[in-house]
């Protein structure tokens, strides 16, 4: 199927700094896509090409396959929900709403039933005739989703819309989000430098770092099967380490680490190639005797607790270190403790190093 | 809240004493009978009926209110388009273009009048209402700018982007949004414009011409044969209505917020 958004190409400079360089990528019909990075990464830049506030130095936007890139924003049916809200201070809570069904021309009676029908969704019914100004954080964003949702947009933008809310109501309105644009059949292209929100809410997770997509995924790849060094470090805690693949033989591959030996899966690495290796510490097992899978034996080196798990680190034979999140079979190894470290290889990702 | 202490509400009175005693003096003598000097010898209206009989203000104060709209109307818009290129636009000459914006309020009243006098004689200008506008309108730009430059600062700029991508155009969205946001500034900046254009002498007294008297000219003019009562009624007519404006303002303001905060407690 045609995707609703599609972008090539797209290049972008600020006083001749290069902003963004080179972005491709389309939006599904229905999808939810997250362009996830660090600030500064160019995703807020990109996000403004796409809903027509910008325009791009070279490159095309295409919305349903038509070039759609010299179209100004109120020509697209493209609504944003800004990071700080950015609601009309001098409107009540409905003509907020209504402000872009008015400039449709909706006749008042319609106009009214949507405002009221989409207050009821993001739970501000009664709430119509009062002050935005007057309101908390979290009312003032379902206010700005509701100014946004009301339209029916061919595609919903949001550019890190929870930022601003403490880490409950934030999970909370994640929640509420989700349902809404799946409710909505909403296609959407959200913003955030959260990794946890981009691998809950998303169909596509596109990771972005210095004007570049470092690697485009479901949220499983990404965290999964990272491409690159850059993905593996930003998405989720990991041990990282480079290494020599040195055989592959029924679908399992030795690589040989400065530390020992691991065996990762089959992914296509060939024998002498060197790898990045990745292995999340939520998979690492520390066992106080040799068992299946351990690679390399190591002194824990600390503990720290952080209520639902406890990291350990552990230094490692050439003085390098793992973290584990795991919790031991039997007793917990304390610190000064010699153990054994484990992996499934399953659990071990390798990428392609890119060399300087 | 401390209360004040006896000197702090001895000094508040002092000073309103001193700020409105003579206001109070000129309404007073407005009624008083005697044609001249302090002396009080009984109540009267008969300046009043004088003032409208003779009808010898009216027409320097239908200009004045005339000159004052007009200066006020364009110093609003010019001032106002300036304060929001310079609060919205990135440029090179933006530092020379603040200080320019401002510099009417720092030259003397004198040399402005006289400037401006020489330069309309220069492209023939004579006195008479164009050249005051011009002039009134150039001297209250700085006070609209100043103002709206200040409410604009507080003026987010993606809530206009909100407004574009919500599907106004540029036109629209200045209209509904930037406008009324700014709008207090627009009309506080117009008020002072016409009140800084209402009771100049100094400048009009150069470029008025012989057909365009204006109130404070007038008055000018005649305050060198001393101050007549009837002058007293002027100033307390106008006094009066002012009053009256500023007072409906207030009222009309405070029923809103009352009824703005009875919504916004349900």
């Amino acid at each position: 199927m045609e995707p609703i958004l599609a972008l090539r190409g797209i290049r972008k400079a600020f006083s001749g700094q290069a902003i963004l360089k080179g972005i491709d990528l389309s939006v599904e019909q229905g999808g939810f896509v997250t362009l996830l990075g660090p600030s500064g990464c160019g995703k807020t830049t990109l996000l403004r090409i796409i809903s027509g506030l910008l325009r791009p130095e070279e490159g095309k936007v295409f919305f349903r396959g038509e070039d759609i890139t010299a179209l100004p924003p109120e020509k697209r049916n493209f609504t944003t929900v800004f990071q700080g809200y950015s609601l009309f201070p001098h409107m009540n809570v409905a003509q907020n709403v209504a402000y872009g069904l008015k400039l449709r021309r909706i006749p008042v009676p319609e106009r009214r039933e949507r405002v009221a029908q989409t207050l009821r969704m993001v739970r501000m019914e009664g709430m119509e005739k009062r002050r935005v100004t007057q309101l908390s954080g979290g009312q003032q964003q379902r206010v700005a989703i509701a100014r946004a949702v009301v339209l029916n947009p061919d595609v919903l933008l949001l550019d890190e819309p929870l930022g601003a809310l403490d880490l409950k109501l934030r999970r909370e309105m994640q929640a509420e989000l989700k349902e809404l644009a799946s409710r909505l059949r909403l296609s959407c292209v959200y913003i955030t430098h959260d990794q946890e929100e981009a691998l809950n809410l998303s169909t596509k997770i596109i990771v972005m770092n210095e004007g570049k997509i470092m690697q485009t995924g479901t949220p499983d790849e990404v965290f999964n099967h990272p491409a690159n060094r850059f993905t593996a470090d930003f998405i989720g805690d990991s041990n990282l380490y480079e290494g020599t693949v040195e055989k592959t033989r029924d679908g399992v591959c030795a690589v040989t680490l400065p530390f020992g030996t691991v065996f990762a899966a089959d992914q296509g690495f060939a024998a002498g190639q060197k790898v990045g290796v990745c292995i999340r510490p939520d998979d690492v097992e520390l066992e106080k005797s040799s068992a299946a899978g351990s690679f390399c034996r190591g002194v824990v080196e600390s503990r720290a607790y952080f209520g639902s798990v406890e990291k350990t680190t552990v230094r490692l034979a050439d003085g390098g270190v793992i973290h584990s999140n795991r919790r031991s079979a039997g007793e917990q190894p304390a610190v000064g403790d010699e153990v054994c470290v484990g992996v499934s290889p399953s659990r071990v990702a390798l990428f392609r190093e890119e060399r300087v | 809240m401390e209360k004040p202490s006896v000197w702090g509400k001895l000094y508040l009175a002092l000073i309103l004493f001193l700020l409105y005693l003579p206001i109070l003096v000129v309404a007073a003598y407005s009624f008083n009978a005697a044609s001249s000097g302090a002396q009080w010898t009984g109540f009267t209206l008969s300046w009043y009926k004088k003032l409208l009989e003779e009808g010898k203000y009216t027409q320097p104060l239908l200009h004045s209110i005339e000159l004052g709209l007009l200066s006020a109307f364009l110093a609003g818009v010019i001032g106002t388009a300036a304060a929001l290129s310079a609060a919205t636009r990135a440029f090179k000459t933006k530092g020379v273009f603040e200080s320019l914006s401002m510099l009417p309020i720092m030259i003397p009243e004198i040399i402005l009048g006289i400037s401006f006098m020489s330069m309309f004689a220069l492209v023939g200008l004579r006195g008479g209402m164009l050249p005051l506008v011009l002039a009134h309108t150039t001297f209250c730009i700085p006070y609209v700018y100043i103002i709206v430059k200040g409410r604009i600062r507080d003026l987010d700029p993606s809530v206009i982007e909100a407004a574009r991508t919500l599907g106004a155009t540029k036109i629209r969205a200045f209209l509904t949004v930037t406008l009324p946001i700014i709008l207090p500034a627009v009309l506080s900046g117009c008020l002072l414009s016409f009140a800084m254009s209402f009771d100049d002498v100094i400048i009009s007294s150069y470029l008025r011409g012989p057909t365009s008297e204006l109130l404070p000219t007038k008055i000018y003019a005649a305050l060198k044969l001393g101050v007549t009562p009837d002058v007293n009624a002027l100033f307390t007519l106008i006094l009066g209505v002012m009053l009256l404006l500023v007072a409906t303002m207030a009222v009309t303001l405070q029923i809103r917020k009352i009824l703005q905060r009875k919504v916004d407690a349900q």
